[in-house]
């Protein structure tokens, strides 16, 4: 490295971050949920139709806060910079990708075309961080991994909402809705823990060895919010799903409590990203 | 089915690749520091990671009578790298070299070195 550099954290950046990651989650678990567990539920309420809507938002505004960043940080984003990283950079065309799949699926109400594209708009963000950097095959392997890596989370974090809900309004499928949820979220969870495992791998080669300071700080964070989110899951499918089957309505109000606990996990571990996401994992000596 | 996770982090750090995660200046030509007996017709700037050049920005102020310098442009079949085309002659004197950039992994990053020309 030569010369004198700067970098800093953009917190707009890590704010609009958070909201796109989260969102795509909650929408690509929510479908998931959906199209395996089809039962004619409640009108949809207001907040669960803004959502998509929000992420399209989300992502677009996410594209101009980086536009604004590559301008000098301060100012509107221009216009010509903005168009200019929307269709020549792979997280430019990811993020209008992701945009153009929450605005799609605003209108589109048959689960399984919701499912593909709540899957294509989380599964896009792969290129929006550190997994993007590599070349050539092992940068492709790289981008699999991580787009596996958020699918597998959007899958667990993502179903907990609908699950929840589903248990109030039909308290006498509980106990199977409760072990075919937590079939899926052990598989979900194996699936996480291995690409992450691998995403980390690649971050630690690419930084040989040497991991930055405030990278490694808010990585232990992210890594002991995981394994509380591990401990609250592992209650939940060894705990009270057998609970359920025998005393369904304690079961339940305890997985409703378990589950709140699991998304206020899940939501520090996505900010824990979305800081992550800013850091430069590398140690600059 | 419990080794996959372990062998393919071993795996993807055996091929490991030189990449960094966000785009710093690895080397320049002329050199960071260096001082040149004829002036350059160009600057290459060599980064750690590819970057977006049509978003990348790079200034060059230097002695009374420089002319400037044009726009950043990719180097040929080098993602990592950028050429900036000096206007007309550098007269002798101390040029400052400031970069913007964005690296692919969408990080901005910024930063400048010296040369001096002295024939």
């Amino acid at each position: 490295m030569s010369g004198s550099v700067a970098e800093s954290i953009d917190w707009a950046i890590v704010a609009v971050r958070f909201a796109t990651y989260g969102l795509a989650i909650l929408l690509f678990g929510a479908a998931l949920f959906r199209t395996l567990q089809p039962a004619p539920g409640p009108a949809r309420s207001r907040v669960a139709a803004a959502a998509p809507l929000a992420l399209g938002l989300a992502a677009l505004t996410y594209l101009a806060l980086l536009a604004r960043q590559a301008n000098g940080g301060a100012g509107w984003p221009p216009a010509d910079l903005t168009i200019t990283l929307a269709v020549g950079t792979g997280f430019g065309r990811a993020l209008v990708a992701t945009a153009a799949c929450g605005l799609a699926l605003a209108v589109v109400r048959q689960s399984r075309p919701r499912l593909v594209l709540s899957g294509v708009a989380l599964a896009g963000l792969a290129f929006v961080g550190h997994a993007a950097d590599g070349e050539g095959p092992r940068g492709l392997l790289r981008l699999a991994v991580m787009a596996l890596h958020l699918l597998a989370v959007g899958a667990w974090l993502g179903a907990l909402g609908p699950l929840a809900a589903a248990l109030i309004r039909d308290r006498d499928a509980a106990p199977a809705m409760l072990r075919r949820f937590g079939n899926l979220a052990l598989l979900a969870v194996f699936v996480v823990l291995g690409a992450g495992l691998c995403s980390l791998a690649f971050v630690i080669a690419d930084a040989r060895g040497a991991i930055g300071g405030a990278y490694l700080r808010a990585l232990v964070v992210k890594l002991l919010l995981v394994a509380a989110l591990l401990a609250v899951a592992a209650v939940n499918r060894w705990l009270l799903t057998p609970l359920a089957a025998r005393d369904a309505d304690r079961a339940i109000r305890w997985v409703r409590a378990s589950i709140a606990a699991e998304q206020a996990l899940g939501a520090a571990v996505i900010a824990a990203v979305a800081v992550l996401g800013q850091l430069d994992p590398a140690m600059r000596l | 089915m419990k080794q996959i996770p372990l062998l393919a982090a071993v795996a993807a750090l055996a091929i490991a690749g030189a990449a960094q995660a966000h785009a710093f200046l690895d080397h320049a030509d002329p050199k960071v520091g260096s001082v040149v007996a004829h002036a350059p017709q160009s600057l290459r700037l060599h980064f750690t990671e590819p970057v977006v050049a049509a978003a990348c920005r790079v200034s060059v102020a230097g002695p009374p009578g420089f002319a400037g310098a044009g726009p950043a442009r990719p180097a040929p079949g080098d993602a990592k790298s950028l050429v900036v085309e000096l206007r007309g002659p550098a007269p002798p004197g101390r040029y400052v070299v400031h970069w913007r950039v964005i690296s692919v992994d969408t990080h901005a990053t910024s930063g400048d070195f010296a040369f001096t020309v002295r024939p």
